[in-house]
């Protein structure tokens, strides 16, 4: 399958009063043609701090302190800011948790998706407006001629976030990153929503990368998934691959943490399966392997020295000592 | 079981007023009829999305806001009209654990002011017996006794979560209402904080009221689980009945839409239509009708009959 983005080695770092905050410590990664590549993770894993890094849109005191981001044949991370802006938006685009920020109060719908098609291609005022129409029509925004004028906060929840798909995808780029799209959303919602992207980004052959907690939104639509523990990928690979058979302990942990349907509470067995402790301070992070202080299976080696890239059978990879 | 808390036609209506002289009686119906009874040591699962009125029950039944219409009972007692006087002793029998472990609580005191705040007075522990009982509950929940003299911003959304469970069983409750306490919080401490939950139901005899709306983790907890929409139950059974046989069209729905953490098992998902009505208008007849995939005429015309179809799996609906 063609690579459309290559990551090699990215480190982001925050720099503030506290200390420095190593947000993405070493990460690689790759996203194919068409694919949908899952990035999961818990709080403080890097991984919006990666989609963020990709799009040079890391907020001070956070910088990108060195690695290489390909994209049709260019590092993004050596890109002129003119240039990387022609980009965000027609090449790569993103949606957010939380349409409510993303989307701008002051503006109507029409304003600002007409605004995102202005700003990359030379379109007539009547020609924008028809694309944009067409496109909420798309994503199912009923009466959509007469919604475009309406105002964000005269929209639900899930129609916002329609439309932020909408505007995403009017200028069919290449890779869409979609930073938990569906989390603030109502489930039957999240349906909704979810197949809407799913069905747009099929047709046009976009690429998503999809952040999310919810190991159930990776199961079900990603065909490869990385997984992330404090800025490092630990475990990468086939979807299926990893969810039958997971290789690093932390992956195994998360997967059996969640309980599966049919799972029911019973006095005779254990409860739910517990990662012991919680995860570290970006700030002060363990030596050697970032999990070693949570994980059953540690040896001394992993407290000293920084695991190595590992290849498993599946088409899965995992930095682990356990298999070195 | 005995019965610890009994509602019945439960009622919150909160007044919109759109402008100054507007007098109109216009109102969110958040809870609009519902009947309710939880059982010593019973955990009762609460499950819906926004506008079902989860958490306005949730706090209806603590008496925390007081009813439109209906009436609420705690053991043999009538709560539903007492005062703040009145229900003060009660307090120490019927509990809450809130969402957000960042904003329950106050930033300005310490873990031991947090967790003593419920003995009379609160503040400076003076008492030995005092001390001793809050480090035994603060042990019972996995934290520390150096913990005692730190303030919560020092602790992450698991321990401050910890600590609101500490705080909220510290006086031996017989009702907890826990309204959403994992949502905040990464999956895996999730884990840790379900199972801290049913050691220290088994330990101390508590009862749950457990507000969600992760079904997967209600299917493992709960003995009995209520299916809110718009305002009312629309299902109510045990749970091995729920989940095995649900018969309202909304939680076949709402089933449907959650995404399971297996490759190769994605069911045909049922997609419903539209968005959740507002509460201020719900829709006339059955509420769910305008989204119901098996709605019929008589659907949008009367409202359906809350019926037992089988062992105690209790269901609103025109189907049956």
């Amino acid at each position: 399958m063609e690579t459309v983005l290559s990551i090699t080695d990215l480190r982001t770092h925050f720099y503030t009063r506290e200390g420095v905050a190593k947000a993405i410590n070493g990460v690689t990664l790759c996203l194919g043609k068409g694919e949908v590549l899952g990035v999961v993770g818990e709080s403080g894993c890097g991984k919006s701090a990666t989609a963020l890094s990709i799009l040079r849109l890391v907020p001070p005191p956070g910088k990108i302190v060195s690695g290489e981001i390909i994209f049709e044949g260019t590092d993004l991370l050596t890109l002129p800011i003119r240039e990387m802006r022609k980009i965000r938006g027609d090449r790569i685009s993103m949606i957010f948790q939380e349409p409510m920020i993303s989307l701008n109060p002051a503006f109507t719908i029409e304003n600002q998706l007409i605004e995102a098609l202005q700003a990359h291609r030379r379109l007539t005022l009547a020609d924008a407006r028809d694309l944009a129409v067409g496109m909420l029509r798309q994503v199912e925004i009923p009466s959509p001629e007469r919604r475009i004028k309406e105002y964000p906060h005269q929209l639900s929840g899930g129609m916002r976030q329609r439309v932020m798909i909408a505007e995403a995808m009017l200028l069919d780029p290449q890779i869409l990153i979609a930073d938990e799209p569906t989390t603030a959303l109502d489930v039957t919602i999240q349906a909704q929503v979810l197949e809407i992207m799913y069905r747009l980004t099929q047709q046009r052959g976009t690429g998503i990368i999809l952040i999310t907690h919810n190991l159930g939104l990776v199961a079900e639509s990603a065909q490869r998934v990385v997984v992330m523990y404090a800025g490092k990928v630990v475990e990468e690979g086939p979807v299926r691959a990893i969810f039958e058979e997971a290789g690093h302990p932390y992956t195994q942990g998360l997967l059996r943490s969640v309980p599966i349907p049919g799972q029911r509470r019973d006095r005779t067995r254990p409860g739910l399966y517990e990662i012991k402790g919680i995860v570290p301070s970006l700030f002060d992070l363990p030596r050697g392997c970032p999990f070693h202080p949570r994980c059953p299976l540690a040896k001394d080696v992993c407290s000293q020295e920084d695991p190595p890239w590992v290849s498993l059978t599946g088409g899965r990879h995992t930095a682990c000592w356990l298999y070195a | 079981m005995s019965e610890l808390l009994k509602a019945v036609g439960l009622k919150k209506h909160f007044p919109v007023q759109k402008r100054f002289w507007d007098r109109s009686s216009v109102s969110v119906k958040a809870v609009d009829g519902l009947d309710l009874t939880i059982h010593t040591g019973e955990t009762v699962g609460l499950v819906g999305e926004s506008g079902s009125g989860k958490s306005t029950t949730g706090r209806l039944i603590l008496r925390l806001i007081s009813p439109t219409a209906g009436r609420i009972w705690f053991k043999d007692q009538e709560i539903t009209d007492l005062d703040r006087r009145a229900l003060r002793p009660l307090r120490r029998k019927m509990q809450i654990i809130f969402q957000d472990p960042y904003s329950s609580l106050n930033p300005r005191m310490t873990v031991r002011e947090i967790v003593g705040e419920g003995f009379d007075g609160g503040g400076r522990v003076a008492n030995r017996e005092k001390r001793e009982i809050i480090l035994d509950i603060m042990e019972k929940v996995g934290l520390r006794p150096e913990h005692c003299n730190r303030y919560p911003h020092e602790f992450s959304g698991g321990q401050r979560q910890r600590i609101a469970i500490a705080r909220a069983i510290v006086l031996r409750p017989e009702l907890v209402v826990a309204d959403e306490p994992l949502s905040a919080l990464d999956v895996s401490i999730q884990a840790q904080i379900v199972n801290l939950l049913e050691k220290l139901r088994e330990e101390f005899r508590l009862a749950y009221l457990f507000i969600s709306h992760d079904l997967s983790i209600v299917e493992y907890l709960c003995d009995r689980v209520a299916v809110m929409y718009l305002g009312k139950i629309v299902e109510l059974a045990p749970r091995d009945s729920l989940y095995d046989r649900p018969a309202h069209p909304y939680t076949l729905s709402l089933f449907s839409a959650i995404p399971l953490p297996q490759v190769g098992k994605k069911q045909q998902r049922i997609i419903l239509q539209g968005d959740i009505p507002s509460p201020i208008h719900p829709p006339q007849g059955c509420r769910f009708h305008p989204r119901c995939f098996r709605a019929m005429e008589i659907c949008a015309q009367v409202e359906p009959v809350w019926k037992d179809i089988a062992d105690g799996h209790h269901v609103a609906c025109h189907l049956y």
